[in-house]
């Protein structure tokens, strides 16, 4: 696996030289759509951020994590990992964090851990990424697609809570 | 989303003043700072693989992409352009070996070819939105590694689960998407 995005690099190159392409100026052009990407996504990063801060740092976050605790028990997650189901839409850095604490308080192997892992590993920051797509593209009307992605990142939470019970 | 966006700001805005009043601004001024350094951090990776991106899109590598991807890409998106077939191919081959920030500049251009001067969200720009926000990972590197580093006995036993429960949220979202927008772009 650690050889896989080296040995990629290295015949994409092999490949272009091979057939005649002007690898400098690739590289050229690349950088430049690259930092225009980055400008284009910024203003939409930095709102994204204003609201998991002011979430974070209110305790509004904690609030509401507290009290969608005892529905999502029914669900088959454990209080334990409430907060970072509600996290992890949000920020990847902001649950990997949060998923590292609780290895560390409950260990690693615990069922509480395993069950973390899944969801993250299966799971993907929605809000983050609807900033970074709909924000380059400039696009109107995405709360039903946003919509669909959540409820089926719940859907997938409560699952890996499931299939860690038996796996 | 500027409905959710306002409602939760205004919400934590004045519970943050009662709190911490010096707070407010801070967290907002941070939070662009904040956005800035993730930018660009993100700017690496990103020019680099628009650079590969150019090479293979040069020297026709990506035409063969593409095609091993058709037998994926047709039927969940209908029948698309040859410049979006190759954005999404590649962003997907990306997503699939685990390297998900690869796959982002090919999926803004995707999604901005997708959505150029319609009204709304079309159907394929959902599907591609919501394919990728559930998920189309297959092994979850980062998660193994911090377990690793947690010192746990057996680190990727997680791995089997991950993939079982990506595989029926991809199918899930796939089947939402289906149902909410229909078969195909009208």
């Amino acid at each position: 696996m650690r050889y896989l995005i080296p040995a990629i690099l290295i015949v994409t190159v092999l490949i272009g030289a091979f057939r005649r392409v002007n690898v400098y100026n690739s590289f050229i052009a690349g950088s430049k759509s690259g930092l225009s990407l980055c400008v284009t996504l910024f203003p939409y990063l930095a709102t994204m951020f204003i609201l998991i801060n002011m979430l974070e740092e209110s305790g509004l976050g904690e609030i509401i994590t507290n009290s969608i605790a005892p529905f999502l028990k029914w669900t088959g997650i454990p209080a334990e990992l409430v907060r970072l189901v509600f996290i992890r839409p949000f920020t990847a850095s902001g649950s990997l964090a949060l998923l590292n604490d609780i290895y560390t308080t409950y260990g690693a192997d615990s069922y509480i851990a395993r069950c973390a892992s899944v969801i993250m590993g299966s799971s993907e920051t929605v809000f983050y990424l609807s900033a970074l797509y709909f924000g380059g593209g400039k696009i109107r009307n995405t709360g039903k697609a946003i919509a669909i992605a959540l409820v089926t990142t719940f859907i997938g939470c409560v699952l890996s809570c499931l299939l860690c019970r038996f796996i | 989303m500027n409905t959710i966006w306002t409602t939760i700001v205004i919400v934590a805005m004045c519970i943050l003043t009662v709190l911490s009043p010096d707070k407010v601004s801070d967290v907002a001024i941070q939070s662009a700072q904040q956005a800035l350094t993730t930018a660009f951090s993100m700017c690496g990776v990103y020019c680099l693989w628009l650079s590969i991106t150019d090479i293979l899109g040069k020297s026709g590598v990506v035409y063969v992409v593409a095609r091993l991807m058709k037998a994926l890409t047709r039927p969940l998106f209908g029948d698309l352009s040859e410049e979006t077939d190759k954005d999404i191919s590649m962003g997907l081959s990306a997503n699939i070996i685990g390297a998900g920030n690869v796959a982002t500049p090919f999926n803004i251009n995707a999604m901005t070819a997708l959505t150029k001067g319609k009204p709304a969200l079309t159907r394929s720009g959902a599907m591609l939105f919501v394919l990728n926000a559930t998920g189309v990972q297959l092994i979850p590197s980062t998660v193994v590694g911090l377990r690793t580093s947690a010192l746990s006995a057996n680190p990727s036993d997680i791995i089997l689960p991950s993939i079982i429960c990506t595989a029926v949220t991809s199918l899930i979202a796939v089947l939402g998407v289906f149902l909410f927008y229909g078969r195909c772009d009208t």
